[in-house]
């Protein structure tokens, strides 16, 4: 903590799951949670943001699932007034995980359902722009974490903005629509990897897991415990690897 | 005699359909009806002297629309019917040119019809139905096309078409809506759930969105009690027994509005012990709760549709369910599905099989349940489960999605039904 005292839970938040788990994506928030206990992480929290109000003061993670395309102008009024608190995440290096409709909405510009462009909360500085044709299929991410197997279902494209990394090149699937895959900035990530990204990929999910715990001068123990799923997790990328011959 | 050729070019489209894929019914000759003569459809519908059924909703249509037509058929009413695969309009069409005449009538004196929500809003444009049961709204979290309000509207705007009666889940609080709608001049009753049935559900019944108060019983048909496979109804202040064709409190619902309905169209006539009775005499639901005995033991089948299905049908296992496997097929491409779903109730699953077997096993881990073994293999996944002793309480359970079913009946010699093909 910025004041040097201890705190001892790690609070992980999912905002607003009830309207932002399109795809289960709000799974994630549970895979790290249950990964920081299998870790031994004492004191694991799994906050549901639903209302304002619940946002966490001190939060080691965010979760910003997706929501389906008539929710967006709910979802943007419900973001917004957490956009303080996130802003705050972002500056003090939490990592926040935003997929989708949920990233965009966070972007410079995001679709309206009635595919206008309007502007988001700017917290990245891309911009989400329409695509010709919805795609729905796997997707395939070379990524410096390793290689990331997920599923995309979007008509969206994303244009990255100033100061903003691709979370990868596309090795199968669309992502971005220009051979990129997702956007970096600071401690934010923002991917077209909808649902259980997390669980599939776990090499992901302890990068992101170790810059929260470090955050606050913790590590992440190894995990005996993760292991099994960790095995479930590399056959079934491989089972998709497989089928698309990559 | 207007539909006399369009009527004849769709059973030839039949013909030769059946010629090159034997035994496969198909929505070809209704496209080919539908196209040649697009009046054909709403004119066939009109023609029923004694009126139009029709039953829509996200679940539960077809299991409804089933004990509708038994119930109606044991008080001596013979109506037409659709098969749930033909719940949009190019099945409805060929399934209407399999029992009509030559100039497009069908001679039952009325039609109960299972619709999907958008061609059920599609097809009151042309035909409307005297009475309309709407069984509830739900939305597969993963079907981001359809959001809940977009079925609510679809379901409003056959309710408004409605001539006589609209029969609706007082649970739902989307079909609630329309009970106080101003456009919606047809009479209105209920069927519903009891404090203590929802009480003993506290996930909830699966609808997007609750009514806060539950039904008073003298206002339709109220579910009072469901125990597995045997649940208790209150109709008219009388109360009966009705046995399921499968466990699971939407299967107690689901009776409770094909009496309601039922009671609505024979009127007078209706007798509430036959209802019971017949609806309690129904073959099991494929692959929903169905039992079945394979090597000299029980098994039981239990279909997962969407995640909303899933869910479901794991709150509603028995408790000492100590041996289960669990299928997923092809069917389920992207894994999200698995993930809205909690499945920390199962606590053991002893086999994980199919095509997307180590993304199900996955979920389960995360969940705490404790994964025996996984065999992308279905075949072999089923035979080394199949192997394992009987279970000490209980039977063996087979979880399984749509793929999974289908590959799972034909590789234990199993009857393959037209409709979960
Ligand atoms: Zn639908």
């Amino acid at each position: 903590m910025s004041d040097g005292t201890e705190r001892d839970a790690f609070v992980i938040a999912t905002l607003f799951p009830s309207i932002l788990n399109t795809n289960g994506d709000a799974a994630n928030a549970r895979v790290l949670a249950q990964r920081a206990r299998w870790a031994g992480v004492a004191n694991v929290s799994l906050i549901e943001v639903e209302h304002a109000k619940q946002m966490p003061r001190d939060v080691d993670f965010v979760v910003v699932g997706a929501c389906s395309e008539p929710d967006v102008v709910r979802a943007h009024e419900r973001l917004a007034a957490v956009q303080p608190a996130l802003e705050a995440a972002g500056t003090a290096g939490v990592p926040v995980l935003a997929v989708g409709t949920g990233w965009y909405l966070l972007s410079q510009r995001f679709l309206t359902p009635g595919r206008s462009s309007e502007a988001g909360l700017g917290l990245f500085s891309g911009s989400a722009s329409k695509r010709s044709q919805r795609i729905s299929d796997d997707l395939v991410v070379d990524t410096a974490y390793g290689q990331l197997v997920g599923y995309e279902n979007h008509s969206t494209d994303y244009r990255l903005g100033q100061g903003e990394k691709p979370l990868g090149t596309v090795a199968y699937g669309s992502g971005n629509g220009d051979g990129a895959e997702g956007a970096l900035t600071g401690s934010l990530v923002g991917t077209h990897l909808h649902g259980p990204i997390l669980a599939r990929n776990p090499s992901f999910a302890d990068h992101l897991l170790s810059r929260a715990l470090e955050r606050t001068g913790r590590t992440l123990p190894t995990s005996a415990r993760a292991q099994e799923a960790d095995r479930f997790a590399a056959n079934a990328r491989s089972a998709v690897t497989t089928a698309l011959g990559l | 005699m207007r539909y006399t050729a369009a009527v004849l070019s769709g059973r030839l489209v039949r013909l030769l359909a059946r010629i090159r894929k034997p035994g496969g019914g198909s929505a070809i000759p209704g496209l080919v009806v539908n196209t040649i003569a697009p009046g054909y459809l709403g004119h066939a519908l009109k023609s029923f002297p004694d009126g139009l059924v029709m039953i829509s909703g996200s679940a539960g249509k077809s299991t409804i629309t089933k004990m509708v037509v038994a119930v109606l058929a044991a008080h001596g009413v013979e109506v037409f019917t659709n098969p749930s695969t033909a719940n949009i309009a190019q099945g409805l069409t060929s399934a209407l040119l399999e029992r009509s005449d030559l100039r497009g009538r069908v001679h039952q004196r009325m039609a109960v019809l299972e619709l999907d929500e958008g061609h059920g809003a599609a097809l009151v444009e042309r035909v409307q139905p005297d009475i309309l049961l709407l069984t509830n709204v739900m939305v597969d979290q993963i079907d981001r096309f359809h959001d809940s309000q977009m079925v609510a509207d679809m379901l409003h705007t056959m309710a408004e078409a409605t001539g006589g009666t609209v029969i609706l889940n007082a649970d739902d609080a989307f079909l609630m809506e329309i009970a106080g709608a101003p456009d919606v001049l047809a009479a209105i009753r209920y069927f519903g759930v009891s404090d203590e049935v929802l009480a003993a559900n506290p996930r909830g019944l699966g609808y997007t969105a609750m009514t806060d108060v539950r039904l008073p019983a003298e206002d339709g048909t109220l579910l009072v009690s469901v125990a597995a496979r045997e649940a208790e109804v209150v109709h008219a202040g009388e109360v009966c027994r009705v046995t399921l064709p499968a466990r699971g409190v939407h299967y107690a619902v689901d009776a409770a509005a094909a009496i309601e309905t039922a009671a609505t169209i024979l009127g007078e006539s209706f007798d509430l012990a036959l209802a019971a009775k017949t609806i309690g005499s129904l073959p099991p639901v494929f692959g929903r709760g169905e039992v079945v005995e394979i090597g000299g033991e029980t098994v039981e089948f239990i279909l997962v549709q969407n995640p909303a299905s899933y869910q479901l049908n794991l709150d509603s296992m028995e408790a000492n369910t100590e041996q289960v496997l669990l299928a997923v097929g092809s069917d389920v491409r992207d894994p999200s599905y698995l993930w809205p779903v909690d499945t920390s109730g199962l606590g053991t699953v002893n086999m994980v099989t199919g095509s997307k077997a180590w993304d199900a096993a996955l979920q389960l881990v995360y969940d705490g349940v404790a994964v025996d073994r996984v065999e992308p293999d279905l075949a072999a996944g089923l035979d080394a489960f199949l192997a394992l002793p009987k279970p000490a309480v209980g039977h063996k359970t087979i979880i399984f999605t749509a793929d999974a079913m289908r590959r799972t009946r034909v590789h234990l010699g199993l009857s393959v039904n037209k409709e979960t093909v």
